[in-house]
């Protein structure tokens, strides 16, 4: 009962629409201009900052562009001003268009780089705002600037101080609301899972590349918008408004007020305009104070002061409800999630072959995987396993081969396309984004569906309603398969390996693929779990999937296995199904380690050898 | 031939920011956001010291040196150590929170007004090879030279270079060799950040002392790094080199508001094109 009171005040925009409701209606209360002015400002650093929280907070790129797009944004309305346009809708606009063109040029290029080399081309956009000024001098006036933008117009009428004040809430606060919804939908999702591990997101049927444009330039918009906002404002444009000082400040307003996340964003802005950096002895100091928050939020609590309020609002309605952080998808009979199809098609492999420097990983693999079957994978290190799933889920080119999927080709398509042609995978070491819930994760397993695009998510349409009950209903049958339901509210950051192994099955399964490659999904795992994953696997089959899987404990995929694989360098030397594979001699050999032992003329092993190998590949124990 | 020594002088100065850039990341795969702003601390500190104190030049250098370690070793320890593990992410939060910490400080001891060193060695300028410079060029060019074919050598042919090299190419794997990557990062950083902190005397009669040229000197240190190779230290002398010249002959022939726009161009096609720069390391990349 609590937590859903709890979800229903925290997820609903209420208190977001009624503080907007408020804040209109300061000037008809006596609110003067000091307070508008200050209202004004903090709604500009709103906006700069929560554009930085969408590429740098959530995509985890170190693109810092925004005050070169803030720039941007000011000086196009102050032209258009001087030209005559002075609407108010006009310049934001103007604004909006150039903002996605600057970001879309700057970053290409820009996201392309990495790490250090994007942060720093970033910061040098700072550096070239005053030459792009003095170089167009004729237009931007030069290092003097462009003064008297004052009383801008709407609709062709004036417009008071107080309506453009208006005005400036409701444009931050729609903003907001749009950003609301990018980032608590798929896209924001994905966003999550891309800062994680862009191989993860690919893997997840999304373009890393293309995500990352897209947050960079759905970040830029905001900023250009402030920039708007802000050279009506404050009636004057030049480039000491935009230099490194003002970069200095929104970066640390929004890792201050937390960077993953929504509302850390007008927080920061707040306490960069009102908090205490503004008192006049505190001045001098300002710069260094700036610093050191930066210093202080990166060492100590990364997750910013919204971070902060997240951790202590679950210890206090832990305490008051005394519930388990499964939260309100705990309950329930499992019976209820127990259906998900999973439409398995054929997997083909012929001929493929991938080399690394003279090295033959994959020497002709040829491989065929049923639906509705487990098929897997077993051989020695080096056999060329995992290059074999690489190269089918498309993260590896192959030099040669084929590898089909029903009717479909999936050859030479990029990773991110290959899971959209309905090929899920799971990875040797688990991914696994920290900071989602167990559920968030099984759901983030259907990103390749095209569920809800993004339009449909900001507007909130019925489509988006309708994708995230079935992404829901999906996931949950697919925990319930791996038997985690019970832990559907909890954080994934704090599962032990086992279940994060186990979860990453999960997740795979919720998207229901044609088919399912498991990378080693037994590696590490205990008795119970690998219990657990026994029976999510044959729940899997039963729902029809093609589920194959490379594996090194032996005994564990023989007794689950319908069909078994073996390959040594780069090569399938034996299949059949278990029975037959156990007592094939190449296999026995390839176990041995001895090649060629027929070519070669030697001896067979004395006879308790070979039944010592025989037995460790049927006994259900793992081998050495 | 003027204007080709105006630029090597200034190349010399982003080459020094590179050097410092290049210790810590070729010993341990850190960058350091921060070098930019010891530079400039070390010409307010021979400015503090030569004019402000009236003591010789040796005590600015030997000064400067003492308390760049000294300011490189804090960040080390407060900035850098206990991030290190969480990933680039949250070290350019803190270095980039470092370097405001310097510029703040600097503001807020020593003003924003612009302060000069007189150069210790003389005024007049002269003609060598057809160009005029002044001695305190001359100086410049020289000590970029010497310093990075010697920490090009210090870095080849000492353990302790050797033992660098493996930590930034396989950090896991050194640690388990027995290297002490704590005490290998705190040795580069406290190097990088002499070297920053010596130079003031040099620097400050060519580039002024002011708390805004912290920001040119820290990104177009980087561009000589990227230019010349993330990892090589003749490539951080080639690198400033290059960019001092363009710097210098751009200004000239197109005017002042040039360069850093060409120079910004020059930037992304090289990161594209080459991100290894001209005479980089491949596992050095990323960053």
């Amino acid at each position: 009962m609590y937590v859903r009171v709890r979800s229903a005040v925290l997820a609903g925009p209420w208190i977001a629409v009624a503080g907007t409701v408020i804040l209109v209606i300061l000037p008809e209360i006596g609110v003067g201009a000091y307070w508008q002015r200050e209202i004004m400002l903090i709604g500009v650093y709103t906006l700069m900052c929560s554009g930085l929280n969408l590429s740098f907070g959530y995509a985890g790129e170190m693109a810092l562009g925004q005050v070169g797009i803030f720039a941007a944004g000011a000086y196009v309305t102050a032209i258009l001003y001087d030209h005559g346009i002075t609407d108010v809708l006009a310049g934001v606009l103007a604004s909006i268009a150039l903002a996605a063109l600057v970001g879309l040029l700057s970053g290409i290029p820009g996201l392309r780089l990495s790490h250090w080399s994007l942060a720093i081309v970033s910061f040098f956009l700072i550096l070239i705002i005053p030459s792009v000024t003095q170089i167009l001098q004729t237009q931007t006036g030069g290092l003097l600037g462009l003064p008297g933008i004052i009383g801008p117009t709407l609709f062709g009428q004036a417009i008071s101080n107080t309506t453009f004040y208006v005005i400036t809430v409701i444009v931050t606060a729609a903003w907001m609301f749009v950003f609301r919804n990018m980032i608590v939908s798929p896209f924001g999702f994905s966003l999550r899972v891309l800062g994680e591990s862009s191989t993860l997101a690919e893997s997840l049927g999304r373009s890393a590349f293309r995500l990352k444009v897209s947050a960079y330039v759905l970040g830029a918009l905001p900023a250009g918008i402030a920039g708007s906002l802000f050279a009506y404002l404050s009636g004057f444009v030049s480039p000491d408004s935009f230099t490194m000082d003002v970069l200095i400040a929104v970066l640390a307003a929004t890792v201050v007020g937390g960077a993953d996340s929504v509302w850390g964003a007008p927080l920061g802005a707040a306490l960069l305009v009102l908090g205490p950096l503004q008192a006049s002895s505190f001045q001098e100091y300002s710069i260094a104070a700036y610093g050191i928050f930066l210093l202080v939020v990166g060492v100590l609590f990364s997750g910013g002061l919204v971070g902060l309020l997240r951790a202590a609002g679950r210890r206090v309605s832990r305490r008051i409800a005394s519930l388990p952080a499964s939260g309100e998808h705990g309950a329930g009979p499992p019976a209820a999630y127990a259906s998900l199809p999973i439409p398995g098609e054929r997997l083909a492999v012929s001929g493929v072959t991938k080399s690394f420097a003279g090295l033959r990983a994959l020497a002709g693999a040829e491989l065929v995987a049923e639906a509705g079957a487990i098929t897997a994978i077993i051989g020695a290190n080096g056999a060329g396993k995992t290059t074999l799933l690489n190269t089918i889920s498309g993260f590896l080119v192959a030099d040669a081969g084929e590898v089909t999927l029903g009717d479909r080709m999936l050859t030479g398509s990029k990773p991110y396309k290959v899971a959209r042609l309905g090929v899920g995978r799971t990875f040797q070491t688990p991914q696994i984004p920290k900071s989602m819930t167990v559920l968030q994760i099984a759901e983030s397993g259907r990103l390749q569906k095209s569920g809800a695009s993004l339009p449909d998510s900001i507007l909130r349409l019925p489509r988006f309603y309708r994708a995230r009950r079935d992404n829901r209903a999906a996931a949950l049958a697919a925990l319930s398969f791996a038997g985690l339901v019970h832990l559907a509210g909890a954080d994934a950051g704090s599962l032990p390996l086992g279940t994060r192994r186990l979860l990453e099955v999960a997740r795979c399964v919720a998207g229901a693929p044609n088919v399912l490659l498991l990378d080693e999904p037994a590696a590490g795992l205990d008795d119970d779990s690998l219990r657990d994953l026994g029976s999510l696997m044959r729940r899997t089959r039963e729902a029809g999937g093609t589920v194959v899987v490379v594996e090194h404990n032996v005994p564990f995929v023989m007794g689950l296995a319908d069909n078994v694989f073996v390959m040594e360098l780069g090569q399938v030397i034996a299949s059949g199904p278990p029975e037959i594979v156990r007592t094939d001699e190449r296999v026995l050999d390839s176990y041995l380690g001895r090649r060629h032992r027929h070519g070669a003329g030697l001896t067979p092993p004395p006879e308790p050898v070979q039944a010592a190998v025989t037995h460790s590949l049927s006994e259900k124990e793992p081998m050495a | 031939m003027t204007i080709l020594w105006a630029g090597l002088s200034v190349g010399a100065i982003y080459t020094l920011v590179a050097l410092g850039y290049n210790i810590p990341l070729a010993q341990t795969g850190v960058f350091n956001f921060a070098q930019g702003q010891i530079v400039v601390f070390g010409t307010f500190f021979a400015w503090f010291v030569m004019v402000d104190r009236g003591w010789p030049w040796w005590a600015a250098i030997v000064g400067g040196a003492a308390a760049g370690a000294l300011i490189a070793a804090v960040e080390e320890l407060m900035a850098i150590r206990p991030v290190v593990a969480k990933g680039s992410h949250a070290l350019l939060v803190t270095t980039v929170g470092a370097s405001v910490v310097i510029e703040g400080v600097l503001l807020a001891t020593w003003g924003s007004t612009t302060r000069s060193v007189n150069f210790f060695a003389g005024n007049n300028a002269f003609s060598l090879l057809g160009g005029r410079l002044l001695p305190v060029d001359l100086w410049l060019i020289v000590a970029a030279v010497v310093l990075s074919f010697g920490l090009h050598a210090v870095s080849r042919y000492t353990l302790w270079g050797l033992t660098g090299r493996a930590a930034t190419d396989d950090m896991d794997a050194a640690i388990v060799r027995g290297v002490n990557v704590a005490r290998l990062r705190m040795s580069a950083f406290t190097l990088a950040g002499a070297l920053g902190g010596a130079f003031g005397p040099l620097i400050a009669p060519v580039a002024g002392i002011d708390v805004s040229t912290g920001i040119s000197l820290t990104i177009y240190g980087f561009v000589a790094l990227a230019l010349g190779g993330f990892g090589s230290f003749p490539g951080c002398l080639a690198g400033g080199m290059a960019i001092g010249l363009v710097e210098s002959y751009a200004s000239r022939y197109f005017g002042v508001a040039y360069p850093p726009l060409i120079l910004f161009g020059i930037l992304i096609l090289l990161l594209l094109a080459k991100p290894t720069g001209l005479f980089g390391q491949r596992g050095l990349r990323v960053v």
